[in-house]
């Protein structure tokens, strides 16, 4: 298999001369209204938006920074990843919910067969299938093993039976990688057994999807309803009933991006901007309150740079430890945008656009879109679970878990 | 010599097995609103150890290193919420000394541990009086001098005719008074210096160096704190974690309850935070200890440090029950030393105003690279 192109090898580049490329790249290639701004400080590239940036980067070899090359990606070692997102960060960029490359990608590369990669993975990188995680469902959320929908083995293809919900963008997706139950019932002891890692097309007969409105005020999430669905059984990636290991496997690297500044950095911003458009900038209470937050979101950077150099120091996988990194940026990113609200008075009651002073921004807006980032991606008392078992060794109770 | 990674280990392994094994270098005091006598037989054991005076060069008889190894130390005395004051009585000395006059009698002099020393100047305290120098004596009053016993040599900042100088008193001297009081679980004087003659009868430093040992001592100074804030942080959260994971209650330990595990998972969130601010403020230090940014890394990680050593302290004091009320249960004496060391030389919220002025400046980069 070679989807290798002709774009150059840049892993092989000196650290600053592969990060002055992106950076000379970025400021000649990067849509200036992508950029994230004082109204939208965490925005998403969405739609027709969301497909111009991913063939943007495609045509110019940017495409899947952490794919390797032979798969038609990048090939970046992890420091080279971080560069790349810093730079990213450092303009603003919009962020960018792309799991065929984040997620179903990598999976692919390391279970698919050489036929599925051959299939998908060029269709990845060029935008013409869109991918949807099909994870979560009404009764398994963070306890996900507990999933229920159902693939029936008919002979030469399955059928599928059940609902996802929580999903991100799917009416803008054009295909869904899922987790269902193949086992039968009583067939294994674990609940994580008999689950396995299905693809299937969102136009097959029998999908409805139904889109959930958010307390932002936006469409970005989806209940998916599968009533009888045909699945070729080609479409199954790696061992059946033993999709749980697949999962898993994606929770290396990832999770350490869920830590990443990017976000809390827009968030306080935009607090500075607040407190300067309201004239608090000599109001020692105030002050006093966004030298916590500055100094919080500086102490942080220095356990996340620790924690990031370290697994590129060692080229290990992220250990468990990583689970802190999470739960701390998310809160620090709720406790910044609370903090601009509360500083900005009566303009904070507004639900939407509100000019302050000089500035345009929407407090509402930012205010919400912090709230799941300490739900999702196993949410924070979860993670601080992990953290309690695997990091801090403390005892469970006699017949716990 | 310099540092290696190798040497540090070293030094943290044999001060933590040192420390561990000797008790009387974390023994508590009966009463503890009393000032103790300087424990001159222990400040002994440290010099032959060769631990007192790091950082002093080692042409003038001081053991060389420098303040990394100085802060491995205090974080090693912080885990056992040791009075011993190595801080007060070694490091912030060695931090004066390393710009003064006579420091081939000086050195010799802190690192034998003949003489403890104590630094008495103009810090945070802006209630201070000035000392006032004139004809190789000094007057006024200095207060909250940490570790200031009878026998120190007090390395004293002063001012002739408004010009910065530094001079060495001998605080056995009859025109010197000491007021002494408990400070967190050691001891401070405030002390009175009435026409007090100087060793060598003239200052160690005077103008641009003098005001130059003054920042590096408050920077150094901040640092060494830290670390021993950290030290206090890490030992009580260890001492709890243990103490919550054989505690049973209701037929279970109580760490299986998560109202306990999720607290201990906060501390420990605050305590890796103090330590990777501390140690890029270390860092920058190294690199350039005049920068702004180093000087605003510097501020951020002394507020971390003490913030999370108190809310550690509290939090375990809470978390051993009623045993964590008693002075036998040994967990108080880490509050009582992190209150202390968390207003020395600028409380948190001092040194985050410090920082967002720095920042407001623009003198510090926020964005990485």
């Amino acid at each position: 298999m070679s989807l290798l192109d002709s774009h150059p090898d840049r892993n092989a580049l000196p650290d600053d001369e592969f990060r002055q490329q992106f950076r000379s790249w970025l400021a000649a290639n990067y849509p200036p209204e992508f950029k994230q701004d004082h109204r939208r400080p965490f925005r998403r590239l969405r739609g027709e938006n969301h497909l111009r940036w991913i063939r943007l980067l495609h045509r110019d070899g940017w495409r899947a920074p952490s794919w390797p090359r032979e798969a038609g990606g990048m090939g970046l070692s992890f420091q080279k990843l971080v560069i790349y997102q810093q730079e990213m960060e450092r303009i603003g960029a919009a962020r960018v919910i792309d799991n065929g490359e984040t997620l179903f990608g990598p999976t692919l590369i390391h279970f698919g067969s050489a036929e599925q990669k051959q299939h998908y993975l060029p269709k990845v990188l060029n935008g013409e299938h869109i991918w949807a995680q099909g994870y979560s469902e009404p009764n398994a959320g963070s306890d996900l093993a507990s999933l229920r929908t159902r693939a029936e083995d008919q002979g030469d293809h399955y059928v599928v039976n059940g609902q996802k919900i929580w999903t991100t963008h799917a009416e803008e997706c054009t295909h869904i990688f899922m987790l269902v139950r193949t086992g039968a019932p009583g067939q294994y002891a674990k609940k994580q057994q008999g689950i396995s890692f299905l693809l299937i097309d969102l136009k097959t007969a029998g999908i409805t999807i139904r889109p959930i409105r958010t307390i932002a005020g936006e469409v970005e999430l989806c209940e998916v309803f599968f009533d009888n669905v045909r699945v070729p059984k080609e479409n199954l990636i790696g061992e059946l009933d033993k999709g749980w290991d697949l999962a898993k496997a994606l929770l290396g690297h990832e999770r350490v991006w869920l830590g990443s500044t990017a976000m809390a950095t827009q968030a306080l911003k935009l607090a500075r901007e607040v407190v300067i458009q309201t004239g608090q900038q000599n109001d020692a209470g105030v002050m006093d309150r966004l030298a916590q937050l500055e100094t919080d979101l500086h102490d942080y950077r220095q356990l996340y740079a620790e924690i990031i150099d370290d697994i590129a120091a060692r080229g290990a996988q992220a250990g468990p430890e990583v689970s802190m990194l999470k739960v701390y940026i998310s809160e620090l990113q709720q406790r910044i945008t609370e903090f601009s609200v509360e500083m900005a008075g009566i303009h904070g009651g507004v639900t939407g656009d509100v000019q302050i002073n000089a500035m345009l921004t929407d407090l509402h807006w930012q205010w919400m879109m912090a709230r799941p980032v300490s739900i999702f991606a196993g949410c924070n008392e979860v993670q601080r679970d992990i953290l309690a078992r695997a990091v801090l060794k403390l005892p469970e109770s006699v017949g716990g878990k | 010599m310099t540092y290696t990674d190798d040497t540090i280990d070293l030094l943290r392994d044999s001060a933590a097995e040192f420390l561990a094994e000797r008790r009387e270098f974390s023994a508590h005091k009966a009463d503890v609103t009393a000032a103790a006598p300087f424990a001159a037989d222990l400040w002994r054991e440290l010099a032959e150890l060769g631990w007192l005076g790091l950082g002093l060069p080692e042409e003038h008889g001081g053991p060389g290193f420098g303040l990394r190894e100085s802060a491995v130390l205090c974080e090693q005395f912080g885990r056992v919420a040791s009075p011993v004051p190595y801080l007060a009585a070694s490091a912030l000395p060695a931090a004066v000394l390393k710009h003064a006059g006579h420091l081939d009698k000086l050195a010799p002099m802190l690192t034998s541990g003949e003489r403890p020393f104590a630094v008495a100047w103009q810090d945070t305290d802006a209630a201070s009086p000035q000392i006032i120098y004139e004809a190789a004596q000094v007057t006024g009053t200095h207060r909250f001098v940490v570790a200031a016993d009878n026998t120190s040599v007090l390395l004293v900042n002063a001012s002739d005719q408004g010009a910065p100088l530094w001079v060495a008193v001998d605080a056995a001297s009859p025109q010197v008074k000491l007021e002494r009081f408990a400070m967190g679980i050691g001891d401070a004087a405030h002390v009175h210096f009435d026409h007090a003659p100087v060793l060598f009868g003239e200052p160690l430093m005077t103008g641009d160096a003098a005001q130059q040992a003054t920042r590096d001592t408050q920077q150094a100074g901040r640092l060494a704190i830290a670390a021993q804030l950290i030290g206090l942080t890490s030992g009580v959260l260890d001492k709890t974690l243990a103490y919550v994971s054989d505690r049973v209650q209701f037929a279970r330990p109580i760490a299986s309850f998560q109202s306990i595990r999720h607290r201990c998972v906060d501390l420990y969130i605050g305590m890796r935070l103090a330590k990777a601010s501390l140690n890029t403020a270390l860092r920058a230090y190294e690199a350039a200890p005049d920068a702004p940014a180093t000087q605003a890394a510097i501020s951020a990680a002394k507020a971390r440090c003490g913030d999370v050593a108190v809310q550690t302290g509290r939090e375990a004091i809470q978390m051993h029950g009623a045993m964590g009320f008693t002075e036998e249960g040994g967990v108080g004496v880490y509050l009582r030393a992190a209150m202390h060391l968390r207003a020395w030389l600028g409380t948190p919220m001092q040194q985050r105003r410090q920082y967002l002025a720095l920042r407001a400046a623009g003198e510090v980069n926020h964005v990485t690279a």
